[in-house]
């Protein structure tokens, strides 16, 4: 390290060819001294002045003149792209590219969006502070002349350094070492800059090349994957319950003399809601197979006692089973069917009015029979209604096709009086 | 500005102490802090630590890899109780990890110089504890393999996440929160980073800080540029830091159950978590600047300070426990009013007395002056303080759970080894990143302490 | 530390002439309103328009007196020259503290076009607010109140007059004694403002409750305190009477201000998510009157003047830093805090619409001016910054960096 106050001379006559002059560095013990002659070296003129200090020595930036950041502006930026960002992403994500009501929550709801917002807002605007810091700074710089001059090394620790770098054109090295050296500076040196090796070093290079060739293996690993079909299973390293130890229908079983993994019903035995009935309250009709349309065949009425209870019943299924295609009224307008008609399902047969003279002259039986087996697209609810409930669906039926068509003769003289003064 | 003369003195030694004890200069406070790290001969106390933190931490992983492979039955979650100790233990590490975040934003806007020795340390914390904290929901979704699902890309199911759902909004801001820790802790260490590879003496430590230094030269410019990024980041993580608990909070008070429900818990949740987190400040602090010989720029001013918040967010804590009470008697609302004395009187009375205890009543020791100074005592109540706010979590998520609405389904939570040991093995990791920190970065701030020296050494414009 | 050797600086307050009248035209106002008033038969107008207004000035002062014991608590040295000014604001508590008596006046009376609680026919039908009835009966509250506005004034008082001592003698003890009892009264404060919100706003739409509303009050109380503060040192700064008080105080004022606002928009923006989000019968009403019958667009105005407007006006450096700028968005400010008042307290009063009447205005002005009115008195003859405080050269040289 020099110690001397005479600036190194600049060697003309024997030019180096694998360094140039940088710079010089002077080297101050205080703040204060810094600052004065920073004052003064800006004032004689010198443009590329720089100081190196410790920590942010205050009243520098006036020394030196520099001007104030534009990076408010960029975190501004970043916290407004996060905000409108986040907030667009969340109401296209929920409202309109997968619309998904959750707890009677609009589906483009505000309040609840507004977390995320803030959180992205804030996350992208200290993005831009971070990388912002590296851009205007110029980081990450792993080389730098001055990291080549020993002198150089206390200034991340306790001392000052003004630098002047020599493509200024006012730069003069003798002057600089006079004014810094009037100032308290306590010692000056020339700073080389390197430039036989701006190439990167072999090692770096090929290790460099290794790494992007071994980072492209995976994508390519997947491109082929994608591309491609395998006769062999897909890798499957998670599980789940994907395979479970059981047997399925109609599959064979090793562990059953008759191989079968299904079982047969044991004779003599009845399984729970299984016990025989009259055929004719199972089935709606009196024959042996379903008869034709117009048959006598059918029963003509319930064939189990209609009462209140069995009427509420009715409702009750009704409303349930029947209700979201045929609407609560039996007019063929449930929400099923009002939807599916909305989306224009090529494929929906919207169902017929229960109102409608063909249905309503249908026999008990008949309309039994439907329930139990379906009609047209209508499936058939035998699984699912059980025989008694099914006639409760046919008196509740009845009640709903007199409602539309009753004649005053139907109605109890009292209740027909209370009508018509209401009326 | 005025004409008017200004008085002459200066303010007295009692209202403004130094910020640092003894001759300091640039070059002894550089000396102090590197030597720590750079040593030859790292001590034995350390490697004592180390093994003991790091088997915890293999423990940890061990007992997460179980988990993994048997399901989250291994856990003593179970019904009417499906958010059990993981979830506890998630919002008692999230919770420490605001101290740091608040000593650095916070206090940086509020011009408190003195946090300018503690607030490395105090980030560091930050961000061990936000990574025990993410390690507990991210193993309680019970599929973890899937937990990219949490993020909003793209799939063949062609399905978003639910922004709707708290518990998104939380996977954004704990991430968030981590994010921007880790930037403007490693934002504030890049000057610090310099100086210990301009003081390298090996070419390999000379690479590594480096390459971590990113080139620092301390020139004018980047310190203007630096200031400007740090003011700005200190105002952003400010109202981050609030959001983060609140939204925390908010996993819990947006829901009906009764004791959950409140309209005071996101600022309830922030004073908790800024209680917790001092407390673990001083915890660990005062055994740091020991081992560590800092006592000359952790001064016992400091921790006097950190005392005094730890029993101004004690007396905010309490407040809210108070306030909560009486709205739940105010309400009318049956189900509130059993919450709260279930709390008091049930099945986990000894779970909520303990939380009254460590909270509220033993941080009031902090008012006799003794206990700000003498550093042993402080700790002793530091640890009650950490001891309670972990309670507090408990007493919020099981209490509640285990009598909701159905009294039928009622039940008493009981935790199963793995959720002891897991507790334990995240103290193990969060020790084994804290001590890795101690021994290979700088803990205290060396720029900016120096920044605040008093004179002759700076002069402020 | 001993007394001053050098000149102090002159602040030289003003004389309190002005209080008089500003006193009678204040009182003025508030008798013409409750002429029209009893002219009009409309009490339930008046009423509220009475508790808007007066809790109006109220947060003003409770604002200021926060101010000044958080200043304490934290020994802070920047904000001594306005520290005089805000205890002036803060006890003006006192005078505006005796327009309560008609409210509790009423209350006595068994009036219950205000506090629907105080029906004790209504009461009797209700289970819920017969089990609320051992803490909202006229008696009780009359007890409170008079405790939370003594406690206030008490302390308002203490903190002013121990400084103004300090202005002639020992200001080191004063000032060390009212640090000490800076930490202690702000949790008493923190207790009563709690309560008084319960009891002034809450318990207005007696079915409701929301355990944030305490630190909602708080919130609104610093933001118009700061407001004030600013608009009034401001103007004494106009007019050569503070001239200690730089661009970098200012400044600071505007920090705080700004911060306490984003304050109030996050302690606001929490009670309407989780309430909006749970959606319970018993709490969400509370917000459903406020969004409709015209409270929706006074709920937005309140977003946009309380909230995003003062965000980004007062974001930048230069708008806290440059005067005319800071009044115009602290006065902007009180007036968000005006209509926050007024949509937290008209809509559970039965038969108030969304404009404000004669009535609100006249009791607007009559209640503003009373507060001006017992500032100057405050005021009158004394320093405007505290002149001996051992931490008023550190304000002085006060510089942000």
């Amino acid at each position: 390290m020099s110690t001397t106050v005479e600036p190194t001379p600049v060697t003309t006559d024997e030019p180096e060819p694998a360094s140039r002059l940088f710079g010089a560095i002077a080297i101050f013990e205080s703040a204060e001294k810094l600052l004065s002659a920073a004052t003064a070296l800006k004032q004689s003129g010198l443009t590329k002045l720089e100081a190196h200090t410790p920590y942010p020595v205050h009243g520098i930036d006036e020394a030196l003149r520099i001007a104030p950041t534009r990076l408010p502006w960029v975190v501004l930026a970043g916290a407004l792209i996060g905000a409108g960002g986040a907030f667009a992403m969340q109401h296209w994500m929920n409202g309109i590219d997968y619309p998904f009501l959750i707890s009677g929550k609009p589906l483009m709801s505000i309040p609840s969006s507004i977390p995320v917002t803030f959180e992205v807002a804030i996350l992208l605007a200290a993005f831009a502070a971070f990388f912002g810091v590296l851009l205007f700074n110029g980081l990450p710089r792993l080389a730098h002349p001055l990291f080549r001059t020993q002198v150089f090394r206390r200034v991340t620790s306790d001392q000052f350094a003004l630098v002047a770098e020599s493509d200024d054109p006012r730069f003069d090295e003798l002057r600089f070492g006079v004014i810094t050296t009037e100032h308290g500076a306590t010692s000056v040196e020339s700073i080389e800059q390197d430039v036989s090796s701006v190439a990167m070093p072999t090692l770096l290079k090929a290790a460099g090349v290794s790494l992007v060739a071994l980072a492209l293996i995976p994508p390519v690993l997947i491109a082929q994957a994608r591309a491609t079909t395998s006769e062999k299973p897909r890798i499957h390293p998670i599980q789940d319950m994907d395979f479970q130890a059981k047997f399925k229908a109609q599959t064979t079983s090793p562990f059953f003399d008759d191989g079968r993994a299904m079982r047969l019903q044991i004779s003599g035995t009845v399984a729970r809601g299984d016990m025989p009935i009259d055929p004719a309250i199972s089935t709606g009709y009196t024959s042996d197979a379903p008869p034709g349309p117009e048959s006598s065949q059918w029963l003509d009425s319930i064939p189990i006692s209609p009462t209140i209870e069995l009427m509420a019943r009715g409702r009750e299924r009704f409303n349930i089973f029947c209700a979201a295609c045929h609407g609560r009224g039996g007019d063929g307008d449930g929400i099923v069917t009002v939807r599916a008609l909305e989306l224009q399902q090529g494929t929906w047969v919207k169902p017929i009015s229960l109102h409608d003279r063909s249905v309503r002259d249908q026999p008990d039986g008949r309309l039994f029979n439907t329930i139990t087996n379906g009609v047209r697209k209508m499936p058939g609810y035998a699984s699912q209604i059980k025989p008694e409930d099914r006639w409760a669906i046919v008196l509740y039926l009845r009640a709903l096709q007199s409602s539309r068509n009753a004649q005053p003769a139907d109605v109890p003289a009292d209740v027909l009086e209370t009508l018509r003064e209401t009326n | 500005m005025s004409a008017v003369p200004i008085p002459t003195r200066t303010p007295s030694e009692s209202l403004r102490p130094p910020l640092v004890d003894g001759e300091q200069t640039l070059s002894s406070i550089t000396e102090t802090v590197c030597s720590i790290v750079e040593r030859p001969q790292t001590p034995r106390a350390w490697y004592i630590a180390f093994a003991i933190s790091s088997s915890l931490t293999l423990m940890l992983f061990g007992l997460i890899g179980y988990l993994i492979a048997t399901g989250i039955g291994v856990w003593g979650n179970n019904s009417p109780v499906f958010w059990g100790w993981p979830i506890v233990n998630f919002v008692f590490w999230v919770g420490i990890g605001h101290a740091g975040t608040l000593i650095s934003a916070i206090l940086f806007l509020f011009r408190q110089q003195w946090r300018t020795s503690i607030n490395r340390f105090a980030e560091a914390m930050t961000i061990f504890a936000v990574t025990c904290a993410g390690i507990f929901p991210a193993i309680h979704v019970g599929r973890v393999w899937l937990v990219y699902w949490l993020a909003p890309y793209p799939n063949q199911m062609a399905m978003w996440p639910n922004f709707r759902s708290p518990l998104l909004w939380d996977v954004f801001a704990v991430s968030t929160y981590a994010t921007v820790s880790l930037l403007f802790w490693y934002l504030g260490m890049i000057p610090d980073l310099a100086t210990l590879r301009d003081r390298a003496t090996s070419r390999v430590r000379q690479f590594a800080y480096g390459l971590f230094a990113l080139g620092w030269t301390g020139s004018a410019r980047q310190w203007h540029v630096l200031e400007k990024a740090y003011l700005l980041l200190a105002a952003l993580a400010t109202p981050l830091v609030l959001s983060v608990h609140t939204i925390v909070s908010f996993d819990f008070a947006v829901s009906h159950v009764p004791g959950w429900h409140t309209t005071i818990f996101p600022p309830y949740f922030v004073a908790g978590a800024v209680f917790s987190g001092f407390a673990m400040v001083v915890t660990l602090l005062v055994p740091a600047r020991h081992l560590f010989g800092l006592k000359d720029l952790i001064t016992p001013r400091h921790l006097d300070v950190m005392c005094r918040i730890i029993l101004a967010t004690s007396c905010m804590v309490g407040y809210a426990y108070a306030t909560e009470f009486f709205t739940a008697w105010y309400s009318g609302n049956r189900f509130e009013q059993f919450a709260f004395l279930n709390r008091m009187q049930g099945p986990y009375a000894w779970a909520y007395w303990t939380m009254v205890t460590c909270n509220v009543l033993i941080p009031q020791l902090y008012w006799f002056k003794r206990f700000r100074t003498s550093p042993w005592l402080m700790v002793g109540v530091a640890i009650c303080v950490n001891i309670g706010m972990w309670f507090e979590r408990f007493v919020i998520t099981v209490t509640s759970l285990s009598r909701d609405f159905l009294p039928s389904s009622w039940d008493y939570f009981r935790p199963t080894a793995v959720d002891v040991l897991m507790f334990v093995g995240s103290f193990g990791l969060f020790f084994t990143l804290f001590l890795l920190f101690c021994r290979f970065l700088p803990m205290v701030a060396m720029a900016e302490v120096k920044s605040v020296l008093p004179a002759p050494s700076v002069s402020e414009s | 530390m001993s007394h001053a050797l050098h000149p102090a600086p002159h602040s030289e307050a003003f004389s309190g002439k002005v209080a008089g009248p500003l006193r009678s035209v204040g009182l003025g106002c508030l008798v013409v309103a409750a002429l029209i008033a009893i002219v009009s038969g409309n009490a339930t107008e008046f009423w509220s328009a009475w508790l808007h207004n007066w809790l109006f000035s109220i947060t003003v002062g409770l604002g200021a007196l926060l101010f000044v014991a958080i200043q304490h608590l934290t020994k802070a040295g920047w904000s001594v020259v306005v520290r005089r000014v805000a205890e002036c604001l803060s006890v003006t508590i006192g005078p505006i503290a005796w327009l309560a008596v008609p409210i509790l006046v009423a209350l006595l009376a068994d009036s219950h076009s205000l506090f629907m609680w105080n029906d004790a026919a209504h009461v009797m039908e209700d289970p819920i607010l017969s089990g609320k009835a051992a803490w909202l009966n006229a008696p009780f509250f009359v007890i409170r109140t008079v405790i939370y506005l003594g406690i206030w004034w008490w302390f308002a008082l203490q903190f002013y007059e121990g400084s103004v001592r300090g202005d002639r003698k020992d200001a080191e003890g004063q000032l060390s004694r009212l640090r000490a009892r800076s930490g202690p009264r702000l949790i008493v404060l923190g207790v009563t403002i709690t309560l008084a919100s319960f009891d002034w706003i809450m318990s207005l739409d007696p079915h409701w409750f929301s355990s944030i509303l305490g630190i909602y009050l708080f919130a609104s109380a610093m933001v118009a305190g700061l407001a004030a503060l600013t608009l009034v040192v401001l103007g004494l700064r106009k007019i050569g009477l503070l001239p200690q008080v730089t661009v970098e105080h200012l400044h600071d004022l505007g920090k705080l201000l700004y911060g306490f606002n984003c304050f109030w928009a996050y302690i606001a923006f929490s009670q309407y998510l989780l309430i909006w989000y749970a959606n319970i019968p018993e709490e969400t009403g509370w917000f459903y009157h406020r969004q409709i019958h015209g409270w929706a667009e006074v709920s937005l105005v309140l977003v946009a003047l309380h909230f995003v407007l003062p965000f980004f006006g007062l974001m930048s450096r230069g708008a806290k830093r440059h005067a005319p700028t800071l009044a115009f968005w602290s006065v902007i400010i009180l007036v968000a805090n005006w209509i926050d008042l007024y949509w937290l307290i008209m809509p559970s009063v039965a038969g108030r619409s969304v404009a404000p009447g004669l009535v609100d205005l006249l009791l607007a002005c009559g209640f503003i001016v009373l507060t001006a009115s017992a500032f100057v008195s405050a005021a009158a003859g004394r320093s405007l910054i505290p002149r001996n405080d051992p931490l008023l050269s550190e304000s002085l040289k006060f510089h942000n960096h």
